[in-house]
């Protein structure tokens, strides 16, 4: 609750007892699945840690996993490593199957991706949202045909689902140096034609029914001119703050307090992707097309100036050409981006929303940053620590422009 | 000479560099990426090692600095709270003055004096001293996040390391 302040202690975050879960629990109130997620996550440190996995155990959970939910016998081919993200473990593999009707049919074959989380992770978050979202885009937003959800790790060492492979680049083959999509330079020409494309794809996903979807069943409703939900979302930043942090940084109480005081009341619940921006999506680099958005563990139903205000914000920025000029994404500058996503969605952007939702993205930006990384790196939760350590070094950068917004913001 | 940290990394760093990085092509991508990674942290240790202790002790003098000018606005209103972040305070000058504190030993204050103030901001909530304590806390933050973002430099992350002021830990 806002104005109080309560530290569990190191201890706690280490071997943390049914009783410290229960107090976060109350102190910071979230989604139930979101809760669910956290939970299991602090429950995995009283056990054995991060145990590396072989790509034949992955195949095999993957395969028994197909064919229970098939009822028939598959085969997987071609099994191989799929690099990229700080989050998850990915394999590639070709499916020999007979479709989802049953065994009668021809048998085809399909490129398919394994992706599952770790011990600890950049991200907590919970499959089974992630594979209902995909549920809920298909046909609107290119993005990976979901398959199969293993939400509890019964056939795979750990949560994982499986959905088709999408063709596809993130970075241009002349910045591929790039981490993850930060400060991506497609160039003037491809920038040209990707932009586009981007506004108007999160102008279709804002603009999805929501109430006409019962298939996201793990997300709970939030409702049209009430901020209880962004509340929910702002205690569920904090909560990993509590869970994760390896050091206190007192600016981020004060921001926690400023968050929950002035959360917007909501206007229109949107899909919203949660980590929009340069990195999470593949394109075509010769026909300029994105062909597939990626990363949507991060969803959530809530307010699109989440989205608008996170795909601009600096860590995902370009300079443009002129030396000056900053590039939402790389993909165009921030007003133009707001006046183009206007006009592609008949959507208001809110000066005062995107204000808050500045704010709210930097915070959570810190809370993955010095909370999560460091800890799921600390715990040799991953695997990949060295990449989730490296990329905690953002850390102070990220916390330090919160500050100066938020200073900048309350003068 | 052989117990010399920083000869010790400088060999591990050639050998991975110029040895078993070459003899990765081919390999699956994540391994060459992981590979590099370790490089660039063995870098930054190599760099920042030397002048972790002056660091430490900067940072530690950076929070007393705050922590007594949080007490001079916040005591009178919050004396248990404020007597407590003071005890921390005296604990931090005095490790200061300690010849033989090490690493560890900077780092725990840092981190006691944090949760303290943390403490303080919170309780300090609806009091007549809050807004002035959370103005004194960001203004302080400024300074101390410049300083901490230096010392990640060589993490590669800052688009214009040359902007940042001067290293005061040096």
């Amino acid at each position: 609750m806002a104005g109080e302040y309560e530290t569990i202690c190191e201890k706690d975050r280490r071997r943390p007892t049914e009783a410290v879960l229960d107090r976060i629990r109350e102190r910071y109130p979230c989604e139930a699945e979101i809760d669910r997620v956290y939970t299991r996550k602090m429950q995995r440190r009283l056990g054995p840690g991060y145990v590396g996995v072989t790509i034949d155990m992955l195949a095999k959970g993957a395969q028994t996993l197909i064919e229970s939910e098939l009822g028939y016998a598959v085969r997987l081919e071609n099994v191989r490593w799929l690099s990229g993200g700080a989050s998850k473990l990915q394999i590639l593999f070709d499916l020999q199957w007979h479709g989802l009707r049953g065994a009668q049919g021809n048998e085809i074959c399909e490129t398919m991706v394994l992706r599952m989380e770790p011990a600890a992770s950049v991200t907590e978050s919970s499959r089974v949202r992630e594979y209902e979202v995909l549920q809920a885009v298909s046909g609107t937003i290119p993005a990976p045909d979901p398959f199969w959800v293993d939400a509890e790790g019964t056939f795979l060492p750990y949560p994982a689902m499986i959905y088709s492979f999408a063709a596809g680049t993130a970075k241009p083959s002349y910045d591929a140096g790039k981490v993850s999509g930060l400060g991506q330079n497609y160039g003037p020409d491809l920038r040209a034609r990707l932009a586009p494309h981007f506004v108007n794809l999160l102008a279709s996903l804002h603009s999805i029914n929501v109430p006409a979807l019962p298939m996201m069943a793990h997300f709970e409703r939030p409702e049209v001119g009430s901020n209880a939900s962004i509340i929910r979302q702002v205690n569920a930043l904090r909560r990993v703050w509590e869970e994760d942090r390896v050091e206190e940084e007192p600016v981020m109480e004060i921001v926690y307090r400023w968050l929950i005081a002035n959360a917007p009341v909501l206007d229109k619940v949107s899909i919203v992707h949660g980590d929009y921006r340069s990195g999470n999506f593949l394109f075509d680099e010769d026909s300029g097309r994105i062909t597939a958005w990626l990363d949507w563990e991060g969803a959530t139903l809530g307010d699109r100036h989440q989205d608008l205000t996170y795909a601009a914000m600096p860590t995902f920025q370009h300079i443009a050409e002129d030396g000056i000029t900053p590039l939402a994404s790389g993909m165009m500058p921030i007003d133009a981006f707001y006046a183009a996503y206007e006009e592609a969605s008949g959507l208001t952007v809110d000066p005062a929303r995107i204000h808050y939702f500045n704010i709210y993205n930097r915070y959570l930006i810190v809370v993955l940053l010095l909370g999560a990384s460091t800890r799921a790196s600390l715990l040799s939760g991953t695997h990949q620590d060295v990449l989730v350590n490296y990329v905690s070094g953002l850390g102070y950068l990220a916390l330090s422009d919160l500050r100066d917004y938020f200073v900048r913001g309350a003068q | 000479m052989i117990k010399n940290f920083d000869t010790q990394l400088q060999v591990s760093l050639r050998a991975l560099r110029e040895v078993v990085a070459p003899s990765l092509e081919g390999a699956e991508k994540h391994v060459v990426e992981q590979l590099h990674l370790a490089i660039a942290t063995l870098d930054f240790v190599k760099a920042r090692m030397p002048e972790a202790r002056r660091y430490y002790r900067m940072e530690l003098r950076s929070y007393l600095d705050l922590s007594k000018d949080a007490l001079s606005v916040a005591g009178p209103e919050l004396a248990d709270d404020s007597a407590a972040l003071a005890a921390i305070v005296q604990d931090g000058a005095a490790l200061l003055l300690n010849p033989e504190a090490d690493l560890p030993d900077y780092e725990e204050a840092n981190a006691r004096i944090r949760e303290a103030l943390t403490q303080l901001s919170g309780r300090a909530v609806g009091k007549v001293c809050q807004e002035a304590l959370e103005t004194m806390i960001l203004q302080h933050s400024a300074d101390i996040l410049l300083q901490a973002r230096k010392w990640c430099i060589p993490f590669g992350f800052e688009t214009n390391p040359d902007a940042l002021p001067a290293e005061k830990w040096l």
